[in-house]
């Protein structure tokens, strides 16, 4: 097998409809295959296919085995800062809900050895987001980049990072950037309860239907080639009980119709089936606003060309509030903030 | 069967199955984790269930295994005190 189609093996692997076959590895190969792993969050599926047998290439195996060992540690490590960070904004009377990887370990993975994940995500209510950042404050986290304007935080802003022991928090306004992320009513995502125990302690987090809906945009905005496990876990998300119904008036009421199309799209390409749910949404949704996916396919500029979409859907105070934070941002050196702005993902 | 009274109780921790049978255990508050190997995951997992004295680990690892008695037994009582040393565990008498 040539290592992409050793990626492309691990990305499918346990995933109803997926081969069996095994996933044989040319001693050649394994650093390559290495990065990507990496580079995909895939050591965690790698390992429980070398614990099933799955896996042939003793280098290989041993690779996978020591790489795992290596991202569970600061897995566990980012799961325990995850719980810190709930139980400070749940002491200071703030609602949240965790996002993404530290969640789904728990929620969809097979077993949280299986899916590895680098950060902390939280969402918090937009009103509250200028005290959750003192919140993360108090357990020491310091932020990665002033805010550019008093108020844009909570009135614009994607997240705000924060760095705390040297792993990051990032503080969510909303799901996404760019324009499908200021059309998005975050409001929505805190009516229906949830939770993941993580280490003893429930912590809030999205529905499962709620958490297919971000999954796809993650898939379709996050960046230009997605992560396979993010991928993973929007069929995994899939494919089980969802609310089709919901998941439906939720993405139009946000126009998200042609992220969540983009999405399937990327995912029936990348593994090849999709479970029912998914089929529903595509058949439901219309194609949306596609002008809108352009901005997210940029690279190196792509900031930038999501700032002009952003102005595009903003109206009135909002669009101009917005343009003077990102043109002439608050502080002593602009050049540097706008640079810093520009360089935001 | 000798008496033991302390009762064992785990300490809050995430937890990751990792690969060769070792379990990598991180308590709350603490700097890093400990990889447990062995029986030590299989105790930690008994103490989650709820057998929380080292006569009644003895006893339910008699069920799964063919050891006789005191070869099991010494090596949960090692198991333990390697557990309360990690601080993972903490002892009540």
């Amino acid at each position: 097998m040539s290592w992409l189609d050793v990626v492309s093996a691990f990305t499918q692997f346990d995933l109803a409809q997926a081969s069996d076959r095994p996933i044989v590895i040319d001693d050649a190969d394994v650093p390559a295959m290495m990065r990507d792993l990496d580079r995909h969050r895939l050591v965690g599926v790698a390992a429980a296919a070398v614990e099933r047998g799955r896996v042939e290439g003793a280098i290989a195996c041993s690779a996978i085995a020591a790489r795992h060992d290596e991202v569970m540690a600061s897995s566990a490590r980012i799961e325990l800062l995850a719980r810190r960070c709930s139980t400070r904004l749940a002491e200071a009377g703030i609602d949240h809900r965790l996002l993404k990887g530290a969640a789904l370990a728990h929620l969809v993975a097979s077993d949280s050895s299986e899916r590895e994940y680098r950060d902390v995500d939280l969402l918090v209510p937009s009103e509250s987001m200028d005290a959750a950042v003192d919140a993360m404050g108090d357990l020491g986290a310091r932020r990665r980049r002033p805010e550019l304007r008093p108020g844009f935080d909570r009135r614009f802003a994607k997240s705000v990072t924060m760095r705390l022991d040297g792993l990051e928090i990032d503080l969510h306004r909303t799901i996404a950037p760019g324009p499908f992320g200021a059309l998005v009513k975050p409001g929505d995502l805190f009516v229906l309860p949830a939770a993941v125990r993580l280490a003893g302690r429930q912590v809030p987090t999205l529905d499962r239907t709620d958490h297919l809906v971000h999954a796809c945009y993650h898939v379709a905005l996050g960046s230009p080639t997605p992560v396979a496990t993010n991928l993973r876990d929007v069929v995994l998300l899939g494919s089980g009980a969802i609310d089709t119904e919901r998941a439906v008036a939720t993405i139009r009421r946000w126009q998200g119709e042609a992220a969540v199309q983009r999405a399937i799209r990327l995912v029936d390409e990348s593994i090849g089936w999709l479970p029912a749910p998914l089929g529903v949404l595509r058949d439901e949704l219309d194609a949306g606003r596609t002008d809108m996916v352009e901005c997210y396919l940029h690279g190196d500029d792509r900031f930038a060309e999501m700032a002009k979409a952003t102005l595009r859907v903003l109206t009135g105070r909002d669009r101009i509030d917005y343009a003077l934070a990102i043109g002439l941002p608050d502080g002593t050196s602009a050049v540097d903030r706008v640079r810093g702005l520009l360089s935001r993902e | 069967m000798t008496a033991s009274s302390t009762t064992y109780r785990r300490r809050n921790a995430a937890e990751r199955r990792l690969t060769s049978n070792r379990l990598l255990v991180h308590a709350v508050g603490e700097p890093a984790g400990t990889i447990l190997g062995g029986s030590a995951p299989v105790i930690w997992e008994l103490l989650g269930q709820g057998v929380t004295t080292e006569d009644d680990i003895v006893a339910a690892l008699l069920v799964r295994y063919s050891d006789t008695e005191d070869v099991i037994r010494a090596g949960v009582t090692a198991a333990l005190a390697d557990l309360v040393r990690a601080d993972l565990l903490e002892g009540v008498p």
